[in-house]
């Protein structure tokens, strides 16, 4: 398939998509919207419950310091009990809406994108992978993803995931990276590490990721005018580094990021298997909207994103494999 | 200003500008050794293209009878190119034909569909690939290394010591056959 292909296939699946969304999710979300308002509207209840939890608490101890009243104290007691029980309830109704839109929803989408993948809304790529490609920072305290794609795309196998990697410092939670994870097989063999990483001087991007540069090994000037204003490349064998990164290995990288605009996008290659890092700011790319119904253009987003595997396959050219590596 | 103040000063700045020599001059032989270093990449990679071709010519020749004279000029290029003597730019000029008649011989197989299914054959125009995208890998990076070493030895105030050294400009790899500048028309291959 030819890289422009993928674009091409991807706007005239999307007539499908909105045909599919009229016809078949609006119908679908219509006869659920019963558990989504439930669980919004829940919520709303348990944030007036702790107002009033606070403001018992306040009048107690600005008015009767030394003999709170009884029943106030009770009162908060069996407040707290409530809102207990309703939380749980919210647990179980988000649960279940979860379930509705990742069977009802989610997963045509993904059919519609290929229907050779596979999709586990709860799983996520392995840790391991995350650790060898080295992009997501240094410490994996707290690693948490979802919504795993995984299958073939030609004769590439990939895997893809959202991912968020976070610590906690001073009671304040920091997030280390937010976004999608992609890993598949590279169609050449190579042994050194080789970094593709956002050039943030050059794109007024906001650095998102720690990659520390002093492990990565010497900075390697690239040709490509363009190329070098997206990107900046460090590896562990310049030659090597050469050898992985083509001229249109170059093309296909500035096409990913110009497909995907405004996202940071970071590649590593070790062990003849390429990762790509695509940091978001939003929290869940694929949740279960709770707030709003669903609208069309968050679908869209959300189909977007399930295509950036072809994307980064067909840019990259990982199909063409006319070198030792079959 | 006393003497003993001038000469503390002459030589606290006799000493920066020694430190400042000695490391412009290890700069530079850096550079320079960097290419160097670059251009036996080349070689490393252009000797496991040579070792490719009496695999390639023993394996086509029994079917490609009417191409002998190819395969000749392919075996005669493979053993003038290993010659020790030759300069850098008459071994360029002759990886470059050698590079053309290769690909010659690579067409000519399209026109023999049981070489060209041939699981040996198969195998090493794979292996073929392998070494032109390492040759083509280790000459952009000599040229990346000529590149920073020609920047050092022309830019102010380096171009001063290099010119004491005796250092300089290399020229980076560029293709020198015109048949492999112009665009190739397919019709013409067949």
């Amino acid at each position: 398939m030819a890289r422009s292909n993928v674009i091409q296939e991807r706007k005239e699946k999307a007539e499908i998509l909105k045909q599919l969304y009229e016809q078949k999710f609006k119908p679908a979300l219509q006869r659920r919207e019963d558990l989504r308002k439930d669980a919004s509207s829940l919520e709303n209840f348990v944030t007036l419950g702790f107002i009033l939890f606070i403001s018992s608490g306040i009048a107690v101890v600005y008015l009767k310091p030394e003999n709170p009243p009884i029943f106030i104290i009770v009162m908060d007691l069996v407040l707290m009990l409530f809102m207990g029980w309703v939380s749980n309830i919210i647990l179980i109704r988000r649960a279940k809406y979860s379930d509705f839109f990742n069977a009802k929803i989610l997963k045509p989408v993904v059919t519609l994108v290929d229907d050779t993948w596979k999709f586990e809304p709860e799983a996520h790529v392995a840790l391991h992978h995350y650790i060898k490609s080295n992009l997501l920072g240094l410490e994996y305290i707290n690693i948490q993803g979802g919504y795993l794609l995984k299958g073939y795309i030609g004769k590439t196998d990939f895997e893809c995931s959202t991912l968020t990697n976070t610590y906690h410092q001073d009671k304040k939670t920091v997030t280390i990276f937010n976004g999608l994870f992609f890993h598949a097989d590279f169609h050449k063999h190579f042994k050194h590490r080789t970094y593709v990483i956002c050039n943030y001087e050059n794109t007024n991007k906001a650095k998102n990721i720690i990659f520390s540069s002093s492990i990565a090994g010497d900075l390697v000037q690239m040709e490509n005018p363009e190329f070098n204003r997206h990107f900046k490349v460090y590896s562990t064998n310049p030659q090597e580094a050469r050898y992985i990164i083509t001229p249109k290995m170059m093309e296909g990288m500035i096409g990913v990021t110009k497909a995907y605009r405004n996202l940071e996008v970071h590649f590593s290659f070790y062990g003849s298997r390429v990762y790509c890092a695509i940091h978001h700011s939003k929290a869940d790319l694929f949740e279960a909207p709770i707030y709003d119904s669903l609208s069309y253009r968050d679908l869209y987003a959300m189909y977007s994103f399930l295509y950036l595997n072809k994307v980064i396959v067909e840019e990259l050219d990982l199909n063409t494999r006319i070198w030792t590596k079959e | 200003m006393e003497p003993i103040n001038i000469i503390g000063v002459i030589a606290i700045a006799s000493i920066i500008f020694l430190i400042a020599f000695i490391g412009l001059y290890n700069h530079l032989i850096r550079q320079r050794n960097q290419v160097q270093n670059a251009l036996g990449g080349v070689d490393v990679q252009l000797k496991k293209r040579y070792d490719l071709i009496p695999n390639l010519v023993a394996l086509v020749k029994q079917y490609m009878q009417h191409e002998q004279g190819l395969l000749q000029q392919l075996t005669m290029l493979r053993s003038q190119v290993t010659t020790p003597q030759l300069k850098n730019s008459e071994k360029n000029t002759l990886n470059e034909v050698l590079s053309e008649s290769i690909g010659k011989v690579l067409v000519s197989v399209e026109n023999y569909p049981q070489l060209k299914a041939s699981q040996s054959f198969v195998q090493l125009q794979r292996s073929l690939n392998e070494a032109e995208a390492q040759i083509s890998a280790a000459r952009r990076t000599y040229n990346a290394s000529v590149t920073e070493y020609n920047n050092a030895i022309q830019t102010f105030p380096n171009n001063i010591l290099a010119k004491m050294m005796g250092l300089s400009s290399k020229e980076v790899f560029r293709t020198t056959t015109s048949a492999e500048r112009q665009n190739i028309h397919i019709q013409r291959l067949f």
